[in-house]
């Protein structure tokens, strides 16, 4: 079928991602019951509130890295199919679920570096195995993304080898090569040192300026949310509390419960 | 050939019987291997060499050679030197001596796992090293080390079998013996087998146990 | 007049003619013992819940019989119901079950010590799961699994001593027969130990020469 170039198609606004009544349970406890959201694409949302809130839980739902009891998630209108029982080590799903989740891409709050590769060898791994690069012209590319996160000398390092922040960026990295229109970002500042959160978190304000990808960013940064977000969704036990632009959210939160998270995290 | 019910039912009770034996060879090893090890772990952390380095070699020694050899060794060859015991009693020192040398080991990661501030508060209170072991380090490191030993002992219950060979009659000697008469194999060690099974499976559902019971106590 | 180094000299080449049998049962075990155990440990860890019991009932029965009741019930019963296997193939083949069955807890305790994030990662990077098993997994978990196969291989050599029940002609086997025909018991028995220790002693500095270069799971290749 020939598609028009993107330029002169006519695309109507399209939601990068849609949970609809999703219900997710671990051993006897209710993290999300009928829990629904849509993201427009391009959006940068940010997810907050207190720990066991569910905002993790969604995050993973979303990578594939957690199974819904009930309910469901599409990405760019199409519906992901999973597997109930998926394996003990390696959760499997469906191979069309694999094709669909392509656009997203999800970074760590403890970065998860494979740990025998370098830092360049994390990065081009997945380009060449998954995407069928070839290795001169993935290492190219990411030769030149760890150089815009200033990490080009530390190419040849172990994880082990770096900083947290320094991990966490070549983690930014390994994610970008796959050229993402989604990005998870699950409090990828949390464990880090005081004085390395800052690198981390200029790298993703680099990141948040490009206006094609849609980003869905849990952290505990209020300023940082404050600064990069223009949607908040705070959540409590499960549930949204409170979902308005970020502006709006800051200024005045409606909610006593916000209320009160704002006051306790500022 | 198909496999008698009648006959497998002849079998059963002598074969139960039989491991009666199985199962005192077993404990009696256990026994052995119990006292021996924690003694060769304690002369390997002994101060002088003199005791040290003969423990060792022995662990190592006796670790890297087979049980069957050592069986016969100790069946054909200490009677020669004057040395007559029970074909019993030859079989369970054997598994005695063979197991010790691994819960020895056994006992040496127990041991060392105490923290190195035992030691140096039992000596900052002038204890004899007898007692900071016997009261201090010795009580920290065993109970850890029990789900170590039981397997041991499963993994020594596995090995009684070899005891046929100096003709004591366990599970397996019986069985053979049985076989040997009506030249029918299949019904005795499928039987043989099925018992090994219902006791490995038994000890392993009491070990864990064991284990839940230990980790809840720490 | 017999001295005891001419009967040393008379006794150590026959001796190492069943040491050579010996090695070499130990080598063509090995390999074998070593790929049942991977894919037994890999089934065990399988969304098919079918071929997950198939490596539970296969390890647990192994596992739970003893090494020398298998070993007679592989020579006396197989034939019995139809099939008829060489004393050699019904040994090495029972040594390999045998051994493939506890080195496959060895290979699912590996599996299962990489940490959970690195599965997660590669998952987010869109691996199929033969590429996170091959490409991720795999890598990490082999310099954990070292040590305890290289225990596993002496005990491997120990083992196959029971192969001189079933008629097959190695270093106990020689031995034993030694010991009958010549009287000289005390000598034969103390070379037998001697001769298995040499080897299980040169298989262990062998894998821990190994474990040096390859590092075991705390430190992976190539960090310092």
């Amino acid at each position: 079928m020939p598609t028009a170039p993107d330029a002169l198609r006519f695309t109507p606004p399209l939601d990068a991602l849609k949970l609809t009544g999703i219900r997710k349970t671990f051993g006897g406890t209710t993290i999300l019951s009928g829990f629904s959201l849509d993201v427009p694409e391009g959006q940068r949302l940010a997810l907050i509130g207190g720990s066991g809130s569910g905002k993790t839980t969604v995050l993973r739902l979303i990578a594939g890295l957690e199974r819904p009891d009930a309910g469901e998630i599409e990405l760019f209108g199409r519906q992901l199919p999973y597997r109930r029982f998926a394996g003990r080590l390696i959760p499997d799903d469906p191979p069309e679920a694999r094709e669909l989740r392509r656009p997203v891409g999800m970074v760590f709050q403890h970065f998860n570096l494979f740990q025998h590769l370098t830092a360049l060898e994390n990065v081009i791994e997945a380009p060449i195995h998954v995407l069928g690069q070839s290795p001169a012209e993935a290492r190219r590319a990411a030769m030149a993304l760890l150089d815009s996160v200033g990490l080009a000398d530390l190419a040849d390092r172990y994880p082990r080898q770096l900083s947290g922040g320094q991990q966490q960026r070549v983690a930014i990295v390994r994610a970008l090569a796959l050229k993402p229109r989604v990005l998870l970002f699950d409090e990828v500042t949390a464990s880090l040192d005081p004085e390395k959160v800052a690198e981390v978190l200029a790298v993703m304000r680099a990141l948040a300026a490009d206006e094609r990808v849609t980003m869905i960013i849990v952290t505990h940064e209020m300023g940082f949310a404050r600064e990069v977000a223009d949607r908040v969704v705070f959540m409590q036990r499960g549930v949204i509390v409170e979902d308005t632009p970020a502006a709006a959210f800051f200024a005045a939160p409606q909610d006593p419960r916000s209320r009160a998270f704002l006051n306790l995290a500022s | 050939m198909m496999f008698q019910l009648d006959y497998a039912g002849e079998l059963l009770p002598i074969l139960l019987e039989a491991s009666l034996v199985t199962l005192g060879a077993t404990l009696g090893g256990m026994a052995l291997a119990l006292v021996l090890g924690l003694a060769l772990a304690l002369l390997r952390r002994s101060p002088h060499a003199v005791l040290r380095r003969p423990a060792s070699m022995f662990v190592e020694f006796v670790r890297s050679t087979p049980l069957l050899i050592q069986i016969f060794f100790i069946y054909y060859v200490l009677p020669l030197y004057g040395v007559r015991i029970p074909t019993v009693a030859c079989g369970i020192v054997a598994l005695g001596l063979h197991y010790a040398t691994y819960t020895a080991e056994v006992y040496r990661a127990g041991i060392e796992a105490v923290p190195r501030g035992q030691w140096e508060a039992g000596r900052a209170l002038s204890l004899p090293a007898y007692r900071i072991w016997r009261h201090i380090v010795l009580p920290q490191a065993l109970p850890p080390v029990v789900p170590a030993l039981g397997n041991y002992l499963i993994a020594m219950f596995k090995e009684t079998p070899l005891l046929a060979v100096i003709g004591v009659h366990e599970l397996l000697g019986t069985a053979l013996q049985e076989a040997s008469q009506t030249y029918r194999y299949y019904e005795p060690l499928t039987l043989v087998g099925l018992i090994f099974l219902a006791f490995s499976l038994i000890a392993a559902l009491i070990l864990r146990r064991v284990e839940v019971r230990l980790a809840d106590r720490s | 007049m017999e001295t005891l180094f001419t009967t040393v000299i008379a006794l150590v080449p026959r001796l190492l003619d069943g040491a050579v049998t010996t090695v070499a049962i130990t080598l063509l075990t090995a390999p074998v013992a070593a790929l049942l155990a991977l894919i037994a440990g890999l089934a065990r860890l399988s969304h098919v819940k079918a071929v997950a019991a198939a490596a539970v009932v296969y390890v647990e029965l192994f596992r739970g019989t003893s090494l020398l009741v298998q070993l007679f019930f592989m020579f006396y019963v197989l034939p019995l119901i139809g099939i008829e296997l060489s004393p050699w193939t019904t040994g090495v083949a029972t040594l390999a079950l045998n051994f493939g069955s506890y080195g496959s807890e060895i290979v699912r305790g590996a599996l299962l010590a990489v940490p959970r994030g690195q599965i997660e990662a590669a998952l987010v990077l869109h691996m199929p799961p033969s590429q996170v098993l091959r490409r991720v997994l795999l890598p990490q978990a082999l310099p954990a699994m070292l040590p305890p196969f290289g225990n596993q291989l002496v005990e491997l050599v120990k083992a196959t001593s029971l192969l001189s029940l079933i008629t097959i002609s190695d270093l106990a086997f020689v031995g034993n027969a030694l010991a009958q025909t010549t009287g000289r018991v005390t000598m034969v028995y103390v070379l037998l130990l001697l001769i298995y220790f040499a080897i299980a002693y040169t298989l262990t500095l062998a894998v821990r020469a190994l474990e040096r270069r390859y590092g075991t799971g705390a430190t992976v290749a190539g960090a310092r």
